[in-house]
Protein backbone atom coordinates (compact mmCIF):
# COMPACT_ATOMS: atom_id res chain seq x y z
CA UNK A 1 0.00 0.00 0.00
CA UNK A 2 2.41 2.42 0.68
CA UNK A 3 5.77 0.45 -0.09
CA UNK A 4 7.92 2.38 2.64
CA UNK A 5 8.34 -0.83 4.55
CA UNK A 6 11.30 -2.64 2.31
CA UNK A 7 14.98 -4.15 3.02
CA UNK A 8 18.04 -2.57 2.09
CA UNK A 9 19.22 -5.29 -0.59
CA UNK A 10 23.13 -4.20 -0.14
CA UNK A 11 23.45 -5.18 3.05
CA UNK A 12 20.81 -8.53 3.05
CA UNK A 13 22.72 -11.56 2.83
CA UNK A 14 21.89 -13.84 -0.27
CA UNK A 15 19.71 -16.16 1.83
CA UNK A 16 17.94 -13.70 3.59
CA UNK A 17 17.31 -11.96 0.28
CA UNK A 18 15.81 -15.29 -1.12
CA UNK A 19 13.61 -15.75 1.67
CA UNK A 20 12.18 -12.35 1.67
CA UNK A 21 11.54 -12.78 -2.37
CA UNK A 22 9.76 -16.54 -0.64
CA UNK A 23 7.34 -14.24 1.38
CA UNK A 24 6.41 -12.04 -1.31
CA UNK A 25 5.44 -15.15 -3.72
CA UNK A 26 4.09 -16.57 -0.84
CA UNK A 27 1.92 -13.70 -0.23
CA UNK A 28 0.66 -13.25 -3.71
CA UNK A 29 -0.03 -17.19 -4.11
CA UNK A 30 -1.91 -16.66 -0.46
CA UNK A 31 -3.88 -13.61 -1.64
CA UNK A 32 -4.61 -15.30 -5.26
CA UNK A 33 -6.21 -18.31 -3.19
CA UNK A 34 -8.19 -16.32 -0.62
CA UNK A 35 -9.44 -13.62 -3.01
CA UNK A 36 -9.02 -14.40 -6.50
CA UNK A 37 -6.57 -13.37 -9.43
CA UNK A 38 -7.49 -9.58 -8.94
CA UNK A 39 -6.07 -9.99 -5.63
CA UNK A 40 -2.58 -10.64 -6.33
CA UNK A 41 -2.36 -6.54 -7.92
CA UNK A 42 -2.91 -5.32 -3.79
CA UNK A 43 0.31 -6.95 -2.86
CA UNK A 44 3.12 -5.01 -1.28
CA UNK A 45 6.29 -4.85 0.54
CA UNK A 46 5.10 -3.59 3.46
CA UNK A 47 2.33 -6.40 4.06
CA UNK A 48 5.42 -8.66 3.12
CA UNK A 49 7.32 -7.37 6.18
CA UNK A 50 4.02 -7.88 8.12
CA UNK A 51 4.10 -11.69 7.30
CA UNK A 52 7.32 -12.18 8.03
CA UNK A 53 6.92 -10.67 11.22
CA UNK A 54 3.80 -12.30 12.39
CA UNK A 55 5.98 -16.12 10.75
CA UNK A 56 8.49 -15.64 13.37
CA UNK A 57 5.87 -16.67 16.32
CA UNK A 58 5.02 -19.72 13.83
CA UNK A 59 5.90 -23.22 13.19
CA UNK A 60 8.30 -22.67 10.37
CA UNK A 61 6.26 -23.34 7.05
CA UNK A 62 7.10 -25.34 4.53
CA UNK A 63 8.91 -23.52 1.63
CA UNK A 64 8.09 -25.02 -2.10
CA UNK A 65 8.40 -23.86 -5.91
CA UNK A 66 5.63 -22.28 -7.78
CA UNK A 67 4.82 -21.06 -11.15
CA UNK A 68 2.59 -17.98 -11.72
CA UNK A 69 1.18 -15.30 -14.37
CA UNK A 70 4.56 -13.10 -13.43
CA UNK A 71 7.24 -16.10 -13.64
CA UNK A 72 5.60 -18.89 -15.95
CA UNK A 73 8.62 -20.86 -16.93
CA UNK A 74 10.84 -20.99 -13.91
CA UNK A 75 8.60 -22.11 -10.24
CA UNK A 76 9.78 -19.77 -7.77
CA UNK A 77 10.58 -20.88 -4.13
CA UNK A 78 7.49 -19.36 -1.73
CA UNK A 79 6.44 -19.86 1.60
CA UNK A 80 3.66 -22.00 2.26
CA UNK A 81 0.86 -19.93 3.69
CA UNK A 82 0.04 -20.12 7.75
CA UNK A 83 -1.82 -18.28 9.41
CA UNK A 84 0.53 -15.12 9.58
CA UNK A 85 0.19 -15.03 5.93
CA UNK A 86 -3.67 -15.17 5.80
CA UNK A 87 -3.72 -12.65 8.54
CA UNK A 88 -1.41 -10.42 6.22
CA UNK A 89 -3.72 -11.32 3.20
CA UNK A 90 -6.67 -10.37 5.03
CA UNK A 91 -5.30 -6.53 5.90
CA UNK A 92 -4.25 -5.91 2.31
CA UNK A 93 -7.61 -6.63 0.94
CA UNK A 94 -9.12 -4.71 4.17
CA UNK A 95 -6.75 -1.54 4.06
CA UNK A 96 -6.54 -0.86 0.37
CA UNK A 97 -10.26 -1.44 0.17
CA UNK A 98 -10.70 1.16 2.88
CA UNK A 99 -8.14 3.45 1.27
CA UNK A 100 -10.02 3.51 -2.17
CA UNK A 101 -13.41 4.08 -0.22
CA UNK A 102 -11.56 7.10 1.23
CA UNK A 103 -10.63 8.45 -2.11
CA UNK A 104 -14.06 8.36 -3.55
CA UNK A 105 -14.82 10.49 -0.26
CA UNK A 106 -12.07 12.70 -0.16
CA UNK A 107 -11.32 13.48 -4.16
CA UNK A 108 -13.12 14.21 -6.82
CA UNK A 109 -12.57 13.77 -10.38
CA UNK A 110 -10.66 10.61 -12.44
CA UNK A 111 -8.60 9.81 -9.30
CA UNK A 112 -12.26 9.06 -7.96
CA UNK A 113 -14.08 7.25 -10.55
CA UNK A 114 -11.22 4.98 -10.97
CA UNK A 115 -10.83 4.17 -7.26
CA UNK A 116 -15.28 4.17 -7.67
CA UNK A 117 -14.16 1.17 -10.31
CA UNK A 118 -11.70 -0.57 -8.59
CA UNK A 119 -13.31 -0.54 -5.56
CA UNK A 120 -16.52 -1.88 -6.95
CA UNK A 121 -14.17 -5.34 -8.28
CA UNK A 122 -13.02 -6.05 -4.81
CA UNK A 123 -16.47 -5.21 -2.68
CA UNK A 124 -16.96 -8.94 -2.92
CA UNK A 125 -13.00 -9.99 -1.88
CA UNK A 126 -13.39 -7.15 1.39
CA UNK A 127 -16.99 -9.13 2.69
CA UNK A 128 -15.16 -11.99 2.63
CA UNK A 129 -12.25 -10.37 4.70
CA UNK A 130 -14.31 -8.45 7.14
CA UNK A 131 -16.02 -12.00 7.67
CA UNK A 132 -13.07 -13.98 8.29
CA UNK A 133 -11.75 -11.09 10.63
CA UNK A 134 -14.56 -9.14 12.47
CA UNK A 135 -12.18 -7.34 15.00
CA UNK A 136 -9.62 -6.23 12.43
CA UNK A 137 -11.93 -5.08 10.10
CA UNK A 138 -13.66 -3.50 12.65
CA UNK A 139 -10.59 -2.07 14.15
CA UNK A 140 -10.09 -0.40 10.53
CA UNK A 141 -12.75 1.35 10.00
CA UNK A 142 -12.57 2.68 13.78
CA UNK A 143 -9.07 4.27 12.86
CA UNK A 144 -10.30 5.11 9.30
CA UNK A 145 -13.00 6.84 11.35
CA UNK A 146 -10.79 8.63 14.36
CA UNK A 147 -8.55 9.77 11.47
CA UNK A 148 -11.26 11.33 9.53
CA UNK A 149 -12.04 13.24 12.62
CA UNK A 150 -8.70 14.49 13.11
CA UNK A 151 -8.24 15.57 10.06
CA UNK A 152 -11.86 17.58 10.25
CA UNK A 153 -10.54 19.81 12.82
CA UNK A 154 -7.51 19.73 11.31
CA UNK A 155 -5.75 19.15 14.54
CA UNK A 156 -2.34 20.90 14.95
CA UNK A 157 0.02 17.89 15.47
CA UNK A 158 1.08 14.42 14.59
CA UNK A 159 0.91 12.65 17.19
CA UNK A 160 -3.49 11.61 17.78
CA UNK A 161 -3.49 11.00 14.00
CA UNK A 162 -0.11 8.79 14.10
CA UNK A 163 -2.08 6.95 17.23
CA UNK A 164 -4.84 5.94 15.37
CA UNK A 165 -3.15 4.37 12.79
CA UNK A 166 -0.52 2.81 14.50
CA UNK A 167 -3.15 1.37 17.06
CA UNK A 168 -4.75 -0.76 13.91
CA UNK A 169 -0.99 -2.35 13.24
CA UNK A 170 -0.67 -2.89 16.76
CA UNK A 171 -3.57 -4.74 16.89
CA UNK A 172 -2.66 -7.22 14.39
CA UNK A 173 0.22 -8.73 17.25
CA UNK A 174 -2.44 -10.66 19.15
CA UNK A 175 -2.05 -13.41 16.08
CA UNK A 176 1.79 -14.31 18.21
CA UNK A 177 0.47 -17.26 20.77
CA UNK A 178 2.03 -16.29 24.04
CA UNK A 179 1.80 -13.12 26.14
CA UNK A 180 5.21 -12.03 25.78
CA UNK A 181 5.36 -12.52 22.04
CA UNK A 182 2.07 -10.49 22.04
CA UNK A 183 3.62 -7.61 23.68
CA UNK A 184 6.70 -7.71 21.52
CA UNK A 185 4.77 -7.56 18.27
CA UNK A 186 2.48 -5.03 19.47
CA UNK A 187 5.23 -2.93 20.69
CA UNK A 188 7.59 -3.46 17.04
CA UNK A 189 3.79 -2.64 14.94
CA UNK A 190 2.63 0.32 16.83
CA UNK A 191 5.75 2.18 16.03
CA UNK A 192 6.11 1.18 12.76
CA UNK A 193 2.56 2.21 12.21
CA UNK A 194 3.56 5.76 13.69
CA UNK A 195 7.07 5.66 11.39
CA UNK A 196 4.63 4.51 8.37
CA UNK A 197 1.90 7.40 8.60
CA UNK A 198 4.93 10.30 9.60
CA UNK A 199 6.52 9.29 5.93
CA UNK A 200 3.51 9.32 4.54
CA UNK A 201 2.45 12.88 5.85
CA UNK A 202 6.01 14.11 4.99
CA UNK A 203 5.54 12.18 1.41
CA UNK A 204 2.39 13.73 0.58
CA UNK A 205 3.18 17.23 2.04
CA UNK A 206 3.24 19.00 -1.46
CA UNK A 207 0.47 17.48 -3.24
CA UNK A 208 -1.58 17.87 0.03
CA UNK A 209 -0.22 21.82 0.86
CA UNK A 210 -1.09 22.43 -3.47
CA UNK A 211 -4.82 21.07 -3.04
CA UNK A 212 -5.46 22.75 0.63
CA UNK A 213 -5.93 19.65 2.13
CA UNK A 214 -5.15 18.79 5.74
CA UNK A 215 -1.90 17.34 6.36
CA UNK A 216 -0.79 16.66 10.00
CA UNK A 217 2.77 17.94 9.27
CA UNK A 218 2.10 21.09 7.49
CA UNK A 219 -0.54 21.92 10.17
CA UNK A 220 2.28 20.87 13.26
CA UNK A 221 5.25 23.11 11.68
CA UNK A 222 2.67 25.57 10.10
CA UNK A 223 3.78 24.67 6.45
CA UNK A 224 2.27 26.30 3.63
CA UNK A 225 4.65 26.35 0.69
CA UNK A 226 5.05 22.23 0.40
CA UNK A 227 8.30 21.99 1.48
CA UNK A 228 10.20 21.05 4.66
CA UNK A 229 11.76 23.60 6.81
CA UNK A 230 15.24 22.36 8.23
CA UNK A 231 13.49 22.88 11.28
CA UNK A 232 10.66 20.53 11.00
CA UNK A 233 13.22 18.29 9.53
CA UNK A 234 15.23 17.70 11.96
CA UNK A 235 12.69 17.31 14.77
CA UNK A 236 10.51 14.62 12.25
CA UNK A 237 13.50 13.38 12.11
CA UNK A 238 14.05 12.91 15.92
CA UNK A 239 10.57 11.85 15.93
CA UNK A 240 11.07 9.15 13.56
CA UNK A 241 14.35 7.85 14.88
CA UNK A 242 12.63 7.43 18.24
CA UNK A 243 10.42 5.32 16.94
CA UNK A 244 12.91 3.28 14.92
CA UNK A 245 14.60 3.02 17.94
CA UNK A 246 11.82 1.36 20.07
CA UNK A 247 11.31 -1.20 17.52
CA UNK A 248 15.25 -2.27 17.40
CA UNK A 249 14.35 -2.75 21.20
CA UNK A 250 11.63 -4.73 20.15
CA UNK A 251 13.20 -6.39 17.64
CA UNK A 252 15.95 -8.05 20.10
CA UNK A 253 13.32 -9.50 22.19
CA UNK A 254 11.96 -11.49 18.87
CA UNK A 255 12.59 -15.00 18.58
CA UNK A 256 15.07 -16.33 16.38
CA UNK A 257 13.88 -18.01 13.23
CA UNK A 258 15.64 -18.35 9.88
CA UNK A 259 13.38 -15.10 8.93
CA UNK A 260 14.91 -12.98 11.96
CA UNK A 261 17.49 -11.49 9.96
CA UNK A 262 15.44 -10.47 7.10
CA UNK A 263 13.36 -8.44 9.11
CA UNK A 264 16.35 -6.98 11.26
CA UNK A 265 17.56 -5.67 7.94
CA UNK A 266 14.08 -4.07 7.13
CA UNK A 267 14.10 -2.23 10.51
CA UNK A 268 17.82 -1.60 11.14
CA UNK A 269 18.70 -1.09 7.19
CA UNK A 270 15.55 -0.62 5.41
CA UNK A 271 13.71 2.17 7.55
CA UNK A 272 16.90 4.20 8.06
CA UNK A 273 17.44 4.24 4.20
CA UNK A 274 13.84 5.30 2.80
CA UNK A 275 13.12 7.52 5.87
CA UNK A 276 16.44 9.47 4.40
CA UNK A 277 15.30 9.88 1.17
CA UNK A 278 11.70 10.88 2.34
CA UNK A 279 13.12 13.79 4.83
CA UNK A 280 15.45 14.69 2.02
CA UNK A 281 12.45 14.47 -0.49
CA UNK A 282 14.79 12.28 -2.91
CA UNK A 283 12.71 9.01 -3.08
CA UNK A 284 12.71 8.04 -6.26
CA UNK A 285 9.79 6.73 -7.38
CA UNK A 286 5.70 7.90 -6.93
CA UNK A 287 3.78 5.70 -5.13
CA UNK A 288 1.98 3.46 -8.09
CA UNK A 289 -1.35 3.95 -8.46
CA UNK A 290 -3.73 1.69 -6.47
CA UNK A 291 -1.13 0.88 -4.35
CA UNK A 292 0.21 -2.20 -6.16
CA UNK A 293 3.92 -3.54 -6.27
CA UNK A 294 2.68 -6.31 -8.42
CA UNK A 295 4.55 -5.60 -11.35
CA UNK A 296 7.50 -7.23 -9.82
CA UNK A 297 10.54 -6.46 -7.48
CA UNK A 298 12.49 -4.52 -9.99
CA UNK A 299 13.10 -1.39 -8.28
CA UNK A 300 14.21 -3.53 -5.16
CA UNK A 301 16.44 -5.56 -7.62
CA UNK A 302 17.86 -1.79 -8.84
CA UNK A 303 18.35 -0.42 -5.77
CA UNK A 304 21.09 -0.77 -3.13
CA UNK A 305 23.84 -1.64 -5.40
CA UNK A 306 25.60 0.95 -3.98
CA UNK A 307 28.65 1.33 -1.76
CA UNK B 1 41.42 11.27 24.33
CA UNK B 2 40.05 8.73 21.79
CA UNK B 3 36.26 7.22 22.50
CA UNK B 4 36.97 4.17 24.76
CA UNK B 5 34.35 2.09 23.06
CA UNK B 6 36.35 2.89 19.65
CA UNK B 7 39.44 1.91 21.19
CA UNK B 8 38.31 -1.50 22.59
CA UNK B 9 36.00 -2.15 18.84
CA UNK B 10 32.69 -2.49 20.67
CA UNK B 11 29.47 -0.80 20.70
CA UNK B 12 28.53 1.39 23.34
CA UNK B 13 25.48 -0.42 23.52
CA UNK B 14 27.72 -4.20 24.52
CA UNK B 15 27.64 -5.62 27.56
CA UNK B 16 29.97 -5.48 30.29
CA UNK B 17 30.53 -8.97 29.75
CA UNK B 18 31.83 -8.15 25.77
CA UNK B 19 33.87 -5.09 27.24
CA UNK B 20 35.71 -7.72 29.36
CA UNK B 21 36.13 -10.07 26.81
CA UNK B 22 37.07 -7.44 24.38
CA UNK B 23 39.61 -5.97 26.54
CA UNK B 24 41.15 -9.26 27.59
CA UNK B 25 41.50 -10.17 23.27
CA UNK B 26 43.51 -6.92 22.63
CA UNK B 27 45.44 -6.95 26.41
CA UNK B 28 46.61 -10.71 24.94
CA UNK B 29 47.56 -9.32 21.41
CA UNK B 30 49.57 -6.46 22.49
CA UNK B 31 50.95 -8.00 25.96
CA UNK B 32 54.70 -6.90 26.12
CA UNK B 33 55.44 -10.82 26.29
CA UNK B 34 54.66 -10.96 23.07
CA UNK B 35 57.30 -8.30 21.90
CA UNK B 36 60.58 -9.13 23.96
CA UNK B 37 63.20 -8.14 22.02
CA UNK B 38 61.26 -6.70 19.07
CA UNK B 39 61.87 -3.07 17.27
CA UNK B 40 58.35 -2.61 17.82
CA UNK B 41 57.92 -2.94 21.39
CA UNK B 42 57.10 0.21 22.20
CA UNK B 43 54.11 0.57 20.05
CA UNK B 44 52.70 -2.01 21.22
CA UNK B 45 53.22 -0.48 24.77
CA UNK B 46 51.89 3.00 23.95
CA UNK B 47 49.04 0.51 22.35
CA UNK B 48 48.61 -1.10 25.54
CA UNK B 49 48.49 1.95 27.89
CA UNK B 50 45.81 2.90 25.87
CA UNK B 51 43.83 -0.29 26.13
CA UNK B 52 44.38 -0.15 29.32
CA UNK B 53 43.08 3.77 30.12
CA UNK B 54 40.10 3.09 27.81
CA UNK B 55 38.78 0.22 29.72
CA UNK B 56 39.42 1.54 32.99
CA UNK B 57 37.44 4.72 31.74
CA UNK B 58 34.55 2.47 30.65
CA UNK B 59 34.44 0.76 34.06
CA UNK B 60 34.40 4.00 35.69
CA UNK B 61 31.64 5.45 34.01
CA UNK B 62 29.44 2.44 34.46
CA UNK B 63 30.16 2.25 38.17
CA UNK B 64 29.51 5.74 38.49
CA UNK B 65 25.74 5.35 36.42
CA UNK B 66 26.31 8.10 34.26
CA UNK B 67 25.84 6.64 30.94
CA UNK B 68 23.60 3.95 32.38
CA UNK B 69 20.92 6.57 33.24
CA UNK B 70 20.05 6.57 29.57
CA UNK B 71 20.16 3.21 27.82
CA UNK B 72 16.42 3.06 26.80
CA UNK B 73 16.58 7.13 26.15
CA UNK B 74 14.97 9.00 28.61
CA UNK B 75 13.19 6.32 31.91
CA UNK B 76 10.62 8.74 33.27
CA UNK B 77 10.01 11.06 36.13
CA UNK B 78 11.15 10.28 40.21
CA UNK B 79 9.31 10.46 43.20
CA UNK B 80 8.74 13.84 44.29
CA UNK B 81 6.11 16.51 44.50
CA UNK B 82 2.89 16.76 45.92
CA UNK B 83 -0.69 16.43 45.92
CA UNK B 84 -1.80 15.74 43.01
CA UNK B 85 1.66 15.73 40.75
CA UNK B 86 3.06 13.07 43.73
CA UNK B 87 0.17 10.52 42.88
CA UNK B 88 1.17 11.32 38.98
CA UNK B 89 4.05 10.75 39.32
CA UNK B 90 3.66 7.25 41.04
CA UNK B 91 0.67 6.35 38.60
CA UNK B 92 3.77 7.31 35.66
CA UNK B 93 6.41 4.81 37.50
CA UNK B 94 4.17 2.00 37.91
CA UNK B 95 3.18 2.15 34.54
CA UNK B 96 -0.48 3.34 34.83
CA UNK B 97 -0.27 5.85 32.23
CA UNK B 98 -4.28 6.46 31.33
CA UNK B 99 -4.72 7.01 34.69
CA UNK B 100 -1.98 9.48 35.31
CA UNK B 101 -3.48 11.30 31.54
CA UNK B 102 -7.05 11.51 33.51
CA UNK B 103 -5.79 13.21 36.22
CA UNK B 104 -3.68 15.54 34.32
CA UNK B 105 -6.34 16.65 32.29
CA UNK B 106 -8.38 17.13 35.12
CA UNK B 107 -6.37 19.49 36.60
CA UNK B 108 -7.24 23.31 35.86
CA UNK B 109 -3.33 24.46 36.45
CA UNK B 110 -1.08 24.64 33.74
CA UNK B 111 2.19 25.27 35.06
CA UNK B 112 5.39 24.07 34.54
CA UNK B 113 5.59 20.38 36.29
CA UNK B 114 1.99 20.00 34.54
CA UNK B 115 4.00 20.01 31.27
CA UNK B 116 6.39 17.91 32.18
CA UNK B 117 4.05 15.26 33.51
CA UNK B 118 2.14 15.36 30.43
CA UNK B 119 5.43 15.25 27.81
CA UNK B 120 6.48 11.63 30.28
CA UNK B 121 2.75 10.49 29.52
CA UNK B 122 3.23 10.93 25.72
CA UNK B 123 6.76 9.78 25.56
CA UNK B 124 5.45 6.61 27.38
CA UNK B 125 2.60 6.27 24.80
CA UNK B 126 5.26 6.51 22.13
CA UNK B 127 4.15 10.04 21.10
CA UNK B 128 7.82 11.65 20.79
CA UNK B 129 6.40 14.30 19.34
CA UNK B 130 3.81 15.85 21.95
CA UNK B 131 6.45 14.60 24.54
CA UNK B 132 9.19 16.94 23.19
CA UNK B 133 6.95 19.52 22.43
CA UNK B 134 5.58 19.46 26.69
CA UNK B 135 8.49 19.48 27.89
CA UNK B 136 10.18 21.96 25.85
CA UNK B 137 7.33 24.34 27.36
CA UNK B 138 8.03 23.13 30.85
CA UNK B 139 11.39 23.84 30.54
CA UNK B 140 10.78 27.10 28.89
CA UNK B 141 8.45 28.07 31.99
CA UNK B 142 10.93 26.46 34.57
CA UNK B 143 14.36 26.85 33.24
CA UNK B 144 16.65 26.68 36.03
CA UNK B 145 14.98 22.75 37.10
CA UNK B 146 17.52 20.32 36.13
CA UNK B 147 14.87 17.51 36.06
CA UNK B 148 13.22 19.39 33.16
CA UNK B 149 16.44 19.53 31.22
CA UNK B 150 17.28 16.31 31.48
CA UNK B 151 14.36 14.64 30.86
CA UNK B 152 14.64 17.15 27.20
CA UNK B 153 18.18 15.84 26.67
CA UNK B 154 17.37 12.22 27.24
CA UNK B 155 14.21 12.22 24.93
CA UNK B 156 16.23 12.65 21.65
CA UNK B 157 16.51 9.86 19.73
CA UNK B 158 20.76 10.09 19.79
CA UNK B 159 20.11 9.42 23.10
CA UNK B 160 18.83 5.93 23.41
CA UNK B 161 21.62 3.12 23.34
CA UNK B 162 21.55 1.39 20.41
CA UNK B 163 20.72 -2.54 21.21
CA UNK B 164 23.60 -4.68 19.99
CA UNK B 165 23.08 -6.32 16.69
CA UNK B 166 27.04 -7.68 16.66
CA UNK B 167 28.45 -4.48 14.98
CA UNK B 168 26.85 -4.27 11.88
CA UNK B 169 24.21 -1.74 10.77
CA UNK B 170 26.13 1.16 12.75
CA UNK B 171 24.10 4.65 12.47
CA UNK B 172 26.91 6.17 10.33
CA UNK B 173 26.98 3.46 7.79
CA UNK B 174 23.63 4.52 6.24
CA UNK B 175 24.23 8.23 6.03
CA UNK B 176 26.39 7.85 3.78
CA UNK B 177 24.81 6.17 0.83
CA UNK B 178 25.01 7.67 -2.30
CA UNK B 179 21.09 8.89 -3.44
CA UNK B 180 19.65 6.45 -6.54
CA UNK B 181 19.74 8.16 -9.72
CA UNK B 182 18.65 6.73 -13.41
CA UNK B 183 21.29 7.89 -15.45
CA UNK B 184 23.05 11.34 -15.18
CA UNK B 185 24.84 13.40 -17.75
CA UNK B 186 28.05 12.14 -16.65
CA UNK B 187 26.83 8.56 -17.60
CA UNK B 188 25.50 9.78 -20.74
CA UNK B 189 28.65 11.30 -22.05
CA UNK B 190 30.82 8.39 -21.03
CA UNK B 191 28.24 5.92 -22.73
CA UNK B 192 29.00 8.17 -25.84
CA UNK B 193 32.37 8.39 -25.84
CA UNK B 194 32.45 4.47 -25.49
CA UNK B 195 30.23 3.95 -28.42
CA UNK B 196 32.50 6.57 -30.34
CA UNK B 197 35.30 3.99 -29.17
CA UNK B 198 33.57 0.78 -30.63
CA UNK B 199 32.69 2.67 -34.25
CA UNK B 200 36.18 3.71 -34.06
CA UNK B 201 37.23 -0.07 -34.08
CA UNK B 202 35.14 -0.73 -36.50
CA UNK B 203 36.12 1.47 -38.87
CA UNK B 204 33.62 4.17 -38.64
CA UNK B 205 32.92 7.35 -36.46
CA UNK B 206 30.45 8.41 -34.07
CA UNK B 207 31.81 11.55 -32.73
CA UNK B 208 33.97 13.01 -35.56
CA UNK B 209 35.92 15.55 -33.45
CA UNK B 210 37.88 12.77 -31.13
Amino acid sequence: MFGYVRPLRCELRVIDWERFRAAYCGLCHTLAREYGWKARYLLGYDFTFLALALSLYETPARSGRRRCPAHPFRPRPCLASGEAMRAAADLTVLLTYHKWRDTVRDESGPAALAARLVGRLFRGACRKAAARRPETAAAVVRALEDLRALEEVRVPAIDPPADAFARLLASLGDLAPEEGGRRVLRRLLYHLGRWIYLMDACQDLPADTAKGRYNPVAARYRIEDGALTEEAKASLGETALCSRREMELALSLLPDTPDTPVVANIILGGLPHTEAQVLSGHRPRARRPFGSDAAGMADIEDEGNVG
Amino acid sequence: MKDPYSVLGVARSASDGEIKKAYRDLARKYHPDNYVGNDLADLAQEKMKEINEAYETIVRERESGGARASAGGWAGPTQGGHGVYARVRRDIMAGRVAEAERALQEMDTRDAEWYFLMGSVCHRKGWFDEARRHVEHACAQDPGNPEYRQAQEQMRGAAYRRPDFGGFYERQRYGGYPRQSGCSSCDCCTSLLCADCCCECMGSDLISCC
